[in-house]
């Protein structure tokens, strides 16, 4: 055994015990979901089991007949969102990773400030602008157009650094085999992009799908409502199943969670690919 | 090709969409929020019939409030431990990952899934490791051998809210590291080889070609840690609540308390418009101390 | 060509001479759609069965009304209506909501119908007198009352006798009571005063209040918002307050607490005592994790030697109850709708011993669990009482009311610290 492969084993090792770390919440939130409120409010077991198996919290979050239209519901925004943000910032990030104009620095500027808008500031003031336009009746619309503002911030942000890695030769290249910069964006640039608009994509669902907030601020139509709102239907006034509401959480959490698990496979994909055409 | 890359039409076309957008919805509303710091506003009556008082509402904010000077501090803190505890513990399990080893794919996948989860779980989770009656760190000490040992971690104002940080520290290594690993894989396989060929591999290869071309990544991830760290609001509620007792209070929260709570609009907007500011002068800062390192990546 | 046209013709004139005849019908019940807002998300809470039911029969009895449910977790529900009554508030109707402070600034915003203007005389006398005291603004009703609570010490029976505890009757005996039990690890006064449950802290402070200063004092002064730091009662509670903390009353970390743990302290036998509503009664018979069934009293707050509190004050009263948006389309609907929905909750939750109904007309007291029968004999002698404190006052003063009295509960609190802080709310 060489040192070589001794050091790599034990960085094996070391990596996968912060693996189980990271893997601990979800873990915790299963056990969680099963047990009696005695079970998580007297005892001091974090780590244990359930002193009884309270599966029927599961039964009782599906046989809920809203849970699979609140799914659908999440899946649509968080698409929609994803897509259509996705498309409008590469397009802004190209812009200014590479192209000239001096107001570049500035837009750019602009986007960063969006990020630190802390929501609460813009609830109230969004919710009279987007009353007095009359967008709040249009269902999805509303809370798509307010999600997609809300990502393209950070999105603009991850993409323009991915951008400016790499060599500049590349437009030039194009440019020779006779493209447009328009066709250099789309064809050779766009594909290049990919880890990072996978990465940017996940962030975008991240904010969309475990978001509470503004989803109770402008939806006020049941059928619209998402699967983190769901949740809260098992919360009571002045006494609630604690496992029921965990119960409820991670049948929101797991499918980002896949959601997420699926996206990581695209960007392993893309940057094999990457790699070799780089 | 440089009148190719000033195109204004193609400029136009890829960028005033989504400042339309950004504009309406983001921008609009944070001017808005400007206007109704200058009033004192409950959000209920007509903004026509409010109380005009100018720069009042921000002289309170540092004559009256002492409590949102605490929860500046406490901002302080997690700024501070995400740029030098996260990002540094991103950036090497990043970098450890990106250069190969059995299971990359599996690691990088699972180092994620913390920051996945809702704040609100790692929340609850971390108030279940660190409560003084049935919290799993106090249980692991007494199993350890100190039979009597008690210590109100969440309830101390010395600990708590370092505790609260450590929670929201820990739950977003994941977040930083798959930026920083995607960065790193961008970067060419040509320089590396140029590199080897220079002779230096390993950790020389990372402190001269690696950090160096990384720099616009980590300046990205600097920005979001400031800005996370400003708006941080779901993990420190659902861990130790919203309440001044023990000093775990954060902007966001006080946020909420005055403008939907207590109706205090017009205050509530100054904090949030003072914290804007804030924000943008800490990323100029953070610009102008990358903006060495950028032109130099972009010379490559 | 021609014959398919003229078919058409005669098919469409038939359907128009057919609608012609409807309108006699159709003027007298156009289509109405209420839409009620509330915080009673839990399906298996009684309230939301309560409103279920009466939606049902509501709907059943007029056709032409559909009702809209609107439900939001508390928190969330507070922002929305904040949110909403920013603007004229066109989605909502009827809501859920606390009077006095809280409904005062929608009142205030002029946005709450005056529900007095669209009543019967016999709907309003049977309103019991004074249960809408926090319902009225300038002399007229805004919201419709529902209910009551009263704040009462639970004891675990079992508990005191094992270990030779007295009841208690007074301060000095309730702060024994609990150095016993602290001494022998059982938790005195199981409390949920931490986390975002500050009310169940400012309990104890209201409790003490009520019975030093005493209900008559007390409502003046918070009805006036002055005269708080002319009453050395309201320091003495504040002292006293912190006395039983120290003594670890509330156990060793009373601010990791919430009411869910503090419930699960007190019915799983693991506390000895439990401050707080009588709608906790229904939960020591209901709930699953109950242990202490037939184990528990409840008795009145305790008393304080030399204390203006008499023995008739109690800690409780009307605050929550229902209310109608100025700018609904249907006013007189609506007022119908809400008038019954309190009533008929009012009614309900008093006969499962969940609250005192607000109204006159009978109610069936049969099917009560005794220990309601002895919570309602406590009631039933209190005269002089007023709310807690968070739900009579605005949002901003009510915060800064719930963070003072969770402060309290800080090892060594400061109590200079805890007067000042009121000069903000009574000066």
């Amino acid at each position: 055994m060489n040192k070589r492969k001794i050091k790599t084993i034990i960085t094996v090792i070391g990596l996968s015990l912060f693996a189980l770390v990271q893997l601990f919440p979800l873990y915790w939130l299963f056990m969680f979901s099963l047990k009696s409120n005695t079970d998580i409010l007297l005892s001091d077991n974090v780590l244990g089991w359930p002193t009884v198996f309270q599966w029927e919290n599961y039964a009782t979050v599906f046989s809920r007949s809203t849970i699979p239209m609140y799914f659908l519901n999440s899946i649509i925004y968080s698409g929609a969102t994803v897509l259509l943000a996705g498309l409008l910032t590469a397009m802004t990030a190209y812009a200014i990773a590479r192209m000239k104009w001096k107001l570049s620095g500035a837009v750019f500027m602009l986007f960063v400030v969006g990020l630190m808008i802390p929501v609460h500031a813009a609830l109230l003031p969004l919710y009279q602008v987007l009353y007095s336009t009359g967008l709040r009746s249009v269902p999805y619309l509303g809370l798509i157009l307010v999600y997609v503002a809300f990502a393209i911030p950070m999105s603009v942000m991850i993409l323009t650094s991915f951008f400016k890695v790499l060599p500049r030769e590349l437009e030039e290249a194009a440019v020779i085999d006779g493209c447009s910069i328009f066709g250099a964006f789309w064809k050779i640039m766009l594909p290049l992009i990919m880890p990072g608009f996978a990465t940017a994509s996940i962030f975008t669902v991240m904010g969309t799908w475990n978001d509470l907030l503004l989803v109770q601020t402008y939806v006020d139509v049941n059928s619209l409502k998402t699967i983190t709102v769901g949740v809260l239907d098992f919360v009571g006034v002045h006494s609630r199943k604690l496992g029921l509401i965990g119960a409820g959480l991670v049948a929101a959490t797991v499918p980002v969670i896949i959601i997420y698990i699926l996206f990581s496979e695209r960007i392993q994909k893309s940057l094999l690919q990457g790699a070799i055409k780089g | 090709m440089n009148k190719l890359l000033s195109n204004k039409w193609v400029i136009t076309a890829f960028v005033l969409p989504t400042l339309l957008f950004f504009l309406g919805i983001v921008i609009v509303p944070l001017f808005i929020t400007g206007y109704y710091s200058l009033f004192n506003y409950n959000g209920l009556i007509n903004i026509a019939d409010a109380e005009f008082v100018g720069a009042g509402n921000y002289i309170k904010l540092f004559t009256g409030d002492s409590v949102f000077l605490v929860s500046l501090k406490n901002t302080a803190i997690l700024i501070i431990g995400s740029v030098f505890v996260q990002i540094p513990l991103a950036f090497l399990l990043a970098n450890r990952l990106a250069k190969g080893i059995p299971g990359e794919k599996a690691f990088r996948t699972i180092f994620f899934i913390p920051v996945v989860i809702a704040a609100t779980i790692i929340g609850k989770l971390f108030y279940y490791i660190f409560s003084a009656d049935i919290g799993m760190v106090n249980a692991i000490v007494r199993a350890l051998g100190v039979p009597d040992f008690y210590f109100n971690w969440l309830t101390n104002p010395a600990t708590a809210f370092l505790c609260v940080a450590f929670a929201a520290i820990w739950q977003y290594i994941g977040y930083h590291m798959i930026i920083l690993y995607a960065g790193i894989k961008s970067i060419s396989a040509d320089y590396f080889e140029a590199a080897v060929i220079d002779g230096a591999t390993g950790a020389k290869a990372t402190r001269h070609i690696t950090i160096p071309l990384l720099a616009p990544v980590v300046k990205t991830c600097v920005v979001l840690a400031t800005v996370g760290s400003v708006k941080t609001y779901d993990i420190v509620v659902s861990m130790v609540g919203s309440g001044s007792h023990s000093g775990t209070q954060v902007p966001a929260i006080l946020l909420w308390r005055n403008l939907f709570k207590g109706r205090l609009v017009g205050y509530g907007s100054a904090q949030a418009f003072f914290l804007v500011v804030v924000c943008l002068l800490l990323s100029y800062l953070i610009a102008r101390l990358f903006k060495k390192s950028e032109e130099n990546a972009s010379q490559y | 060509m021609k014959k398919r046209f003229v078919t058409l013709l005669m098919v469409v004139s038939m359907l128009l001479g057919v609608m012609a005849f409807q309108p006699a019908l159709a003027d007298s019940a156009e289509p109405i759609t209420l839409n009620l807002w509330h915080i009673y998300t839990d399906e298996t809470d009684t309230q939301r069965i309560v409103i279920e039911e009466y939606i049902q029969e509501y709907e059943a009895a007029h056709p032409n009304v559909k009702v809209e449910q609107h439900i939001l977790q508390d928190a969330d529900y507070k922002n929305k209506i904040l949110v909403e009554f920013s603007g004229t508030a066109e989605s909502v109707d009827v809501f859920s909501y606390w009077g006095a402070g809280r409904a005062g600034d929608i009142y205030n915003a002029g946005k709450l119908l005056c529900v007095e203007d669209y009543m019967t005389a016999e709907q309003l006398a049977s309103i019991k007198p004074g249960a809408d005291n926090n319902f009225k603004y300038d002399g007229k009703l805004y919201g419709m009352p529902r209910s009551s609570w009263m704040m009462v010490l639970y004891c675990n029976t079992e508990l005191f006798e094992a270990n030779g505890v007295k009841l208690p009757e007074t301060y000095d005996e309730w702060l024994d009571a609990c150095i016993k039990f602290d001494a022998l690890n059982i938790i005195p006064v199981a409390l949920g005063g931490g986390v975002d449950d500050a009310w169940q802290a400012a309990f104890v402070y209201e409790a003490l209040v009520n019975r030093i200063v005493g209900a008559d004092a007390e409502t003046i002064v918070l009805e006036a918002m002055a005269g708080f730091h002319d009453n050395d009662g309201f320091k003495e509670a504040a002292v006293k307050m912190a006395e039983l903390s120290t003594a670890r009353a509330f156990g060793k970390s009373p601010l990791e607490i919430d009411e869910f743990t503090s419930n699960a302290q007190f019915l799983s036998g693991a506390a000895a005592m439990r401050l707080t509503g009588s709608w906790f009664t229904k939960s020591i018979y209901e709930l699953e994790e109950s242990l202490i069934e037939g184990k528990v009293t409840a008795l009145p707050i305790p008393k304080v030697e030399g204390g203006n509190g008499k023995d008739t004050d109690y800690v409780g009263g009307i605050i929550d109850g229902f209310f109608v948006n100025a700018a609904t389309k249907h006013p007189e609907v609506a007022t119908d709708f809400t008038y019954g929905l309190s009533l008929i909750s009012g009614n309900r939750l008093h006969e499962i011993g969940d609250g005192f109904t607000a109204f006159n007309l009978p109610v069936d007291e049969s099917g009560l669990y005794p220990l309601a029968v002895e919570v309602a004999a406590i009631a039933n002698r209190a005269i002089d009482g007023f709310v807690a404190w968070d739900t009579f006052l605005p949002g901003d003063l009510a915060d800064i009311h719930l963070d003072a009295c969770q402060a309290l509960l800080v090892p060594n609190a400061d109590i200079g610290r805890f007067m000042d802080a009121y000069k903000a709310i009574f000066d």
